[in-house]
């Protein structure tokens, strides 16, 4: 009979914590990827050279990228905070993540003297002005983190998710 | 009995296992879905505040290309692609303009200034970078380009500060002596439609980053790492050559040493 009892579904200690532990990634990646966008929106323009300076890409690729990527990551953003198609949204975010590492780690081995461009702004540096690529890496190997988590539990607490499929 | 039970239990257990699969893969496929469809949506948004925030392309009166303005017909060309703001490019200025005035007054060489905005996003949202290039425009219709940037980078604003506001932009000009049509030309934010197309002719030929000068077409480039001085020394010499290839020797060949020594200790305040 003791045997029955064990048979109801009752989650391990981890699995009652890391909805919660999901909550907190996604209001820190998504208010992170909100506010690196809006800040860009409002002058496309920079957001375009702010690709192009680290001369990974063609130009004509740089401009959709520097249009399309601000806008993106609002988009991703105001996902991950309503908790909304959560898993795929940690996907793309876990992209885009990977992407900008790469991107800055080629700018450092290249000796570019660039700002990241993370949070508009961007471009060339001025005199005096050293990069800061170990900070923006370890920064975006964090939040990598936290979105690798969201991929591998994406169920979390307070999200439109868990009213729209109940997976509990 | 017992053991009915337990199967009944089993059977519950993978349908409500089943069940949360399902919901699983529903919740995939949908999220998928939101989500490509939010990347169109917003890619189409990005596409419109784009074009919203393109200005409109004014050619200048002055003499100009597709994204410099022009100065002198002599048979050697030095295109200079500058931003107002940028500090290593009035250190630049500083060294150079005097000599390359002097060749373009004298008929030897053609100087092509791009004025081009890559520091927009460094002016705490005044795009000073566009407004100052297109002052500078606005002063080329008035012939008075050459003494206007020399006044712009006499009063250049620190990185990351809201820079001149358009009223100073202007006092620069009327100071200078210029009138009413300089005065609306900035007012009327003119020439920024033009100075974002230089920039982006700019970006198109692989100038991303200023000061960048060509020297007959040909880009003026020093080892990786090497200060301003190395630069103004390269172009020094290409400049030289080039003149010479054109029958051209000038007094300037003794004149940039002296100048160049004096303004060395004025570069190493400013480097790094």
């Amino acid at each position: 009979m003791s045997k029955t009892v064990h048979e109801v579904p009752n989650p391990p200690l981890l699995d009652r914590y890391t909805p919660w532990a999901g909550t907190a990634a996604r209001l820190i990646v998504g208010g992170v990827w909100l506010v690196a966008g809006a800040l860009k929106v409002t002058d496309l323009r920079s957001s375009i050279r702010a690709v192009q300076v680290y001369e990974l890409l063609p130009n004509s690729i740089a401009e959709i990228v520097g249009i399309v990527l601000p806008l993106v990551e609002v988009g991703i953003g105001a996902l991950l905070i309503l908790g909304l198609a959560t898993q795929a949204s940690a996907v793309v975010s876990t992209l885009l993540l990977l992407a900008f590492i790469v991107g800055i780690a080629s700018a450092w081995a290249r000796g570019l003297q660039i700002d990241c461009g993370c949070f508009g702004g961007g471009g060339q540096l001025g005199e005096g002005e050293s990069p800061q690529y170990l900070v923006e890496i370890l920064r975006d190997i964090g939040l990598l983190a936290l979105s690798a988590l969201l991929i591998w539990r994406p169920t979390t607490r307070y999200s439109i998710d868990s009213i729209l499929f109940k997976t509990k | 009995m017992a053991k009915r039970y337990d199967k009944k239990q089993q059977a519950a257990r993978i349908m409500r296992e089943q069940h949360k699969r399902e919901q699983r893969r529903k919740q995939l496929i949908m999220g998928g879905a939101i989500v490509a469809v939010l990347v169109v949506v917003m890619g189409i948004i990005g596409v419109a505040l784009y074009l919203n925030q393109t200005e409109e392309v004014v050619p200048p009166k002055a003499e100009h290309t597709e994204s410099a303005i022009v100065q002198g017909d002599g048979p050697v060309t030095v295109d200079l692609y500058e931003d107002f703001l940028c500090p290593i490019c009035k250190n630049f200025h500083g060294q150079v303009s005097q000599d390359l005035q002097q060749l373009v007054d004298e008929g030897h060489v053609t100087l092509r200034v791009h004025p081009i905005a890559i520091l927009d996003a460094a002016s705490q949202g005044t795009r000073y970078s566009t407004r100052s290039a297109s002052a500078a425009v606005c002063a080329a219709d008035e012939g008075q380009f050459s003494q206007y940037t020399a006044e712009l980078f006499a009063n250049q604003p620190a990185e990351r500060t809201s820079g001149l506001d358009d009223a100073e932009l202007t006092k620069l000009g009327t100071d200078l002596g210029m009138g009413e049509t300089f005065s609306s030309c900035v007012a009327d934010k003119t020439y920024r439609g033009w100075v974002q197309q230089a920039t982006d002719t700019a970006a198109n030929d692989k100038v991303t980053a200023t000061p960048t000068v060509f020297v007959n077409g040909e880009k003026v480039t020093v080892p990786a790492n090497q200060g301003i001085d190395a630069v103004v020394a390269q172009f020094e010499k290409d400049l030289t050559a080039a003149l010479e290839a054109a029958g051209i020797t000038t007094a300037t060949g003794s004149n940039p040493d002296g100048q160049t020594g004096q303004n060395a200790t004025g570069g190493d305040t400013t480097q790094d």
